[in-house]
């Protein structure tokens, strides 16, 4: 109770409240709102008859009812931190609740019922609401966004189990390296106890005689240190051979996987993460679990090994010794833990300075022409230096930590030999202790202090792994959105296409298309017109289902596209993006990319039909010029042409065309259009364009306007409607007439 | 910026003398801009929420499509401003931190828990690095993961213990 109190003030008890005045709400969920700011907490309950808002202000309750009966129409408002639900009553709107962003699921919700209940199509005490709470029930804590696992409540262990399952076919290995790694623990901490017989049972006996008569053993026992030394290498090198191959694997096995996973998302569910952070994931988060799992947990198992066997090993040869050496080392711990937390931090920061300058520079460099056409070098010079002036004071302060406080460690470190020498020459010269013993104590008690030493760093390393551990499930966890239905089939399209009265929105709260219906037949040709951010190509990808619709359907030829199998679909759809992207490689290869293999032959005639041949041919390389990020910089209008070839060349049942030659000029649009028309004559192509004149194949014209459908018919009816169709064509006939005139002025 | 510039495009700035906020019985605002014959419902939203709050708004209709700014909302009169403050109230909500009592990060994100002018307030940020919203030296805001903005007027006038916990991310 107490660790709640910390989260949330005690909440007042509505439900009671309302349950004793009206008795059972259907569902209910709390508020708060800013008012005159303050944030006032109140409670949303839907009972059968009515919608009840409660709020607790100055210490009393205040109650809204709204009869549903009279509730027309619900709205649902998602601004800045802010998520409002209005409703019409008697024709009038008015503002229902409103309350803090992490609530704008719940709101919604409750819109998306009301609405239902307004339509007839619910009765109240049917509606199920789904609590979406954005915070841990457990803990109180938010959850992060899109997922309902609570990182904080997630147990370590489940972690571990899931860890280990991911890395199970590298268990031997890993095992295996970890007792090699114990191993050559044990012997390196063998050669102490040889040294110590040497060193008493030959070297210090001054009865030469003795000495020689035992040569033979002395001999053994140097064989018997070369031989444990020589163990100690071929263990190391197996161990580091084995580790080496298993840490790669690994590493390339939790890539893969993610990789994989990745690919299985959605547009949607990539595109809630930024590229750079599901690079990282793929490739940091991965190298630091493989790293932890085949170097730093063998490291603390020899660690501990060590600490355990020299402990042992003093305290049994003398333990009263052992305590005079181990004395300091609760000093040196200390030591070593305020150093790490002076460190720590800096570590972090010096770390997101570089991170900082990392990014600085890459933008700088992504931006160039922007800075070289604005002339700004300068300032970006001021900007990174100071950047990297952040980072460099930022490392001179951890490094002088360090070197301000390590010298003290290390003398500390000195003292329990200090001790060992007052103590052991005392105790030599009275014959109690052998040198051989002392040289054997010497040995380790420096071997203690690495463990001691290491320790200190075991906290920060275990939360970084976790955190890199965490990362990659939280990848893993997403469930891909768009995902083939059980049943899902393989078929050959035909080409018909019909929209269904879709709904749509990026945000399931604010649609972007709502109620669009449109059929096209095989072999016609749809164009979509409509202002600059109307849903164009929003309608587009729901055709490929990058997305899927909220409402409605879109099946083709009558199969829902949720019931056929998704690399089915695409790989009879060709499309041309509005943003025309080219992999880095040759021409050639981002030709032949949806068909692999396609003959020289089809690719020659695709770029022809696309117009491409002629400037590819004046490349360098041909069709084998490296193009994209690295290589050879094509203009606007050839990479747009170098699509359009990349999706005629797989033969598509489907072509769709997004503004594909929007960066062409009119001569050069008009042979591309005309090679696409006779193409085009048995398959199903929509193409959206601003430019009318692209549109002029087309055998019916689609015009959005405010999310739906405004206008649809052909050329020739449209412009006799008289709409916006009708407005767009004569705006552009006007621009035309204008620029022919100017071009030639006697033609007034 | 030149006269050419000027010519090229007018905004239509609001003033108390071509225009009248008023609201329905409903708390709903409303705006009639008779040269414009103009009267409807409008809503608001801020060109430079990180440093104009009362001057730069665009007031928008149904649509979202602007019929004018107001440059400066000081200039109409004050139960005007007031009924526009009760709206932008209901647009923006962006707590001012007075203090921070806790920042935990845990894999990858940080759960904050801060005294506001709102009162005790707990959210969760993803990534605070690319969440902080720097607009000057010493201002900041903090974005959560449900996109509410907290600000920091001044992290060099926050108490030490509340500095400390965010130093590291400066
Ligand atoms: N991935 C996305 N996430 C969220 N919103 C998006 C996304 N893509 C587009 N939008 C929004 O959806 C709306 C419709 O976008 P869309 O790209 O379909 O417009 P369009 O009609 O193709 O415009 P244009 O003619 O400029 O290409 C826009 O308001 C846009 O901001
Ligand atoms: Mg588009």
């Amino acid at each position: 109770m107490k660790r709640k109190a910390s989260w949330e003030n005690e909440p007042f008890p509505f439900e009671e409240y309302f349950v004793s005045a009206h008795g059972k709400a259907v569902f209910h969920f709390p508020i708060s709102s800013n008012f005159c700011l303050s944030l006032i907490e109140g409670e949303v309950f839907l009972a059968e008859d009515a919608l009840y808002r409660l709020e607790k202000r100055k210490g009393e309750v205040l109650e809204r009812c709204f009869p549903l009966e009279k509730i027309e129409e619900a709205r649902f408002y998602g601004y800045t931190g802010i998520a409002v639900c209005e409703i019409r009553v008697e024709g009038l709107w008015l503002e229902f609740c409103r309350s803090r962003g992490k609530d704008k699921k719940n709101i919604s919700q409750l819109v998306r019922i009301v609405n239902e209940i307004a339509d007839g199509s619910l009765q109240a005490k049917d509606a199920v609401f789904v609590p979406k709470s954005s915070t841990c029930p457990r803990c109180h804590r938010p959850y992060a966004p899109g997922s309902q696992v609570c990182h904080h409540c997630d147990s370590k262990k489940r972690f571990s189990g899931r860890l280990l399952a991911m890395v199970r076919p590298q268990l031997l290995g890993i095992l295996l390296s970890m007792i090699l790694f114990g191993a050559t623990t044990l012997f390196n901490l063998v050669i102490p106890m040889i040294q110590r017989n040497l060193v008493d049972g030959f070297l210090q006996n001054s009865d030469i005689e003795y000495a020689v008569s035992h040569i033979s053993s002395m001999v053994l026992v140097v064989l018997s240190m070369a031989l444990v030394r020589v163990l100690i290498v071929i263990f190391s090198v197996c161990r580091n051979n084995l580790l080496s191959r298993v840490s790669n694997k690994t590493v390339v096995k939790m890539r893969g996987d993610i990789y994989r996973h990745i690919q299985t998302l959605s547009v949607a569910g990539i595109s809630r993460h930024t590229a750079g952070d599901l690079i990282s994931r793929v490739s940091r988060d991965t190298e630091e679990i493989s790293n932890f799992l085949t170097h730093q947990l063998p490291n603390i198992l020899e660690q501990v090994l060590t600490l355990l066997f020299v402990g042992t090993m003093l305290f049994s040869t003398d333990w009263r010794l052992a305590i005079f050496i181990l004395l300091p080392m609760p000093f040196v711990a200390i030591l070593f833990r305020v150093i790490w937390r002076r460190t720590q931090k800096l570590y972090r920061r010096q770390w997101f300075e570089s991170a900082n300058a990392d990014t600085t520079l890459h933008d700088i460099f992504q931006g160039v022409r922007v800075v070289k056409v604005y002339g700004t070098e300068k300032s970006e010079i001021a900007k990174y230096d100071k950047v990297i002036a952040n980072l460099r004071d930022v490392s001179v302060r951890s490094e002088y930590v360090w070197s301000s406080l390590m010298p003290y460690a290390n003398f500390l470190m000195q003292v329990g030999n200090f001790i060992l020498l007052y103590y052991a020459g005392t105790h030599i010269l009275e014959g109690q202790m052998t040198i051989g013993e002392l040289t054997m104590f010497t040995s380790y008690v420096s071997l203690i202090y690495s463990p001691l030493r290491w320790m200190a760093r075991v906290p920060r390393m275990l939360q970084r792994t976790m955190t890199s551990v965490s990362k990659v499930f939280e990848v893993l966890d997403e469930e891909p959105d768009v995902s083939d239905a059980e049943n899902a089939r393989e078929m050959t399209i035909r080409g018909e296409i019909e929209i269904d009265s879709i709904y749509f929105g990026y945000d399931e709260n604010e649609n972007v298309l709502e109620n669009v219906s449109v059929s096209i037949h095989p072999g016609e040709m749809l164009g979509i017109v409509g202002r600059s951010g109307v849903g164009k190509s929003t309608l587009i990808n729901l055709v490929m289902r990058l997305y899927d619709v909220n409402k409605g359907a879109i099946r083709i030829d009558g199969v829902d596209v949720r019931d056929i199998a998704q690399h089915s679909l695409r790989s009879q759809i060709g499309v041309v993006l509005q943003e025309t992207f080219l992999f880095s490689g040759t021409v050639y290869e981002n030709l032949v990319y949806a068909k692999p293999d396609a003959t020289y032959e089809e690719v020659i005639r695709a770029a022809k039909l696309a117009n491409a041949h002629s400037f590819i041919m004046k490349l360098p390389d041909g069709y084998h010029t490296v193009v994209g990020e690295k290589g050879y910089t094509l203009s606007g209008g050839e990479r747009q042409r170098v699509a359009i070839a990349r999706a005629v060349l797989h033969d598509p049942k489907i072509l769709i065309l997004d503004e594909a030659t929007s960066a062409l000029d009119t001569e050069t649009e008009k042979l591309v259009q005309d090679a696409l028309a006779k193409l085009c004559q048995n398959r199903t192509t929509i193409a959206i364009a601003h430019r009318l004149s692209t549109l002029r194949n087309a055998t019916k014209l689609l015009v959005l306007d405010k999310k739906s459908v405004a206008e649809i018919g052909t050329h020739e009816e449209l412009l006799k409607q008289g709409g916006i169709y009708h407005d767009l064509v004569m705006a552009q006939r006007q621009m035309s007439a204008i620029k022919k005139t100017k071009k030639n002025p006697d033609s007034l | 910026m030149d006269q050419s510039f000027e010519n090229a495009v007018t905004v239509f700035y609001l003033n108390p003398e071509n225009c009248r906020f008023y609201m329905t019985e409903q708390k709903i605002l409303m705006c009639s801009i008779p040269t414009l014959s103009f009267d409807a419902r409008v809503f608001l939203a801020k060109a430079f929420p990180f440093e104009k709050n009362e001057e730069y708004l665009s007031v928008l209709n149904e649509e979202k499509q602007e019929v004018g700014m107001i440059r400066d909302l000081a200039v109409f009169p004050e139960e005007t401003a007031e009924l526009v403050r009760s709206e932008l109230e209901k647009r923006y909500f962006a707590p001012k931190i007075k203090k921070i009592v806790k920042v935990n990060e845990r894999f990858g994100f940080s759960y904050w828990e801060v005294e506001t002018d709102f009162g005790r307030l707990s959210f969760t940020v993803k990534d605070i690095q690319r969440s902080l919203i720097r607009v000057s030296e010493e201002r900041l805001f903090v974005v959560d993961t449900d996109g509410c903005r907290y600000e920091i007027e001044n992290v060099n006038e926050l108490d030490r213990k509340s500095y400390s916990k965010i130093q590291l991310y400066l």
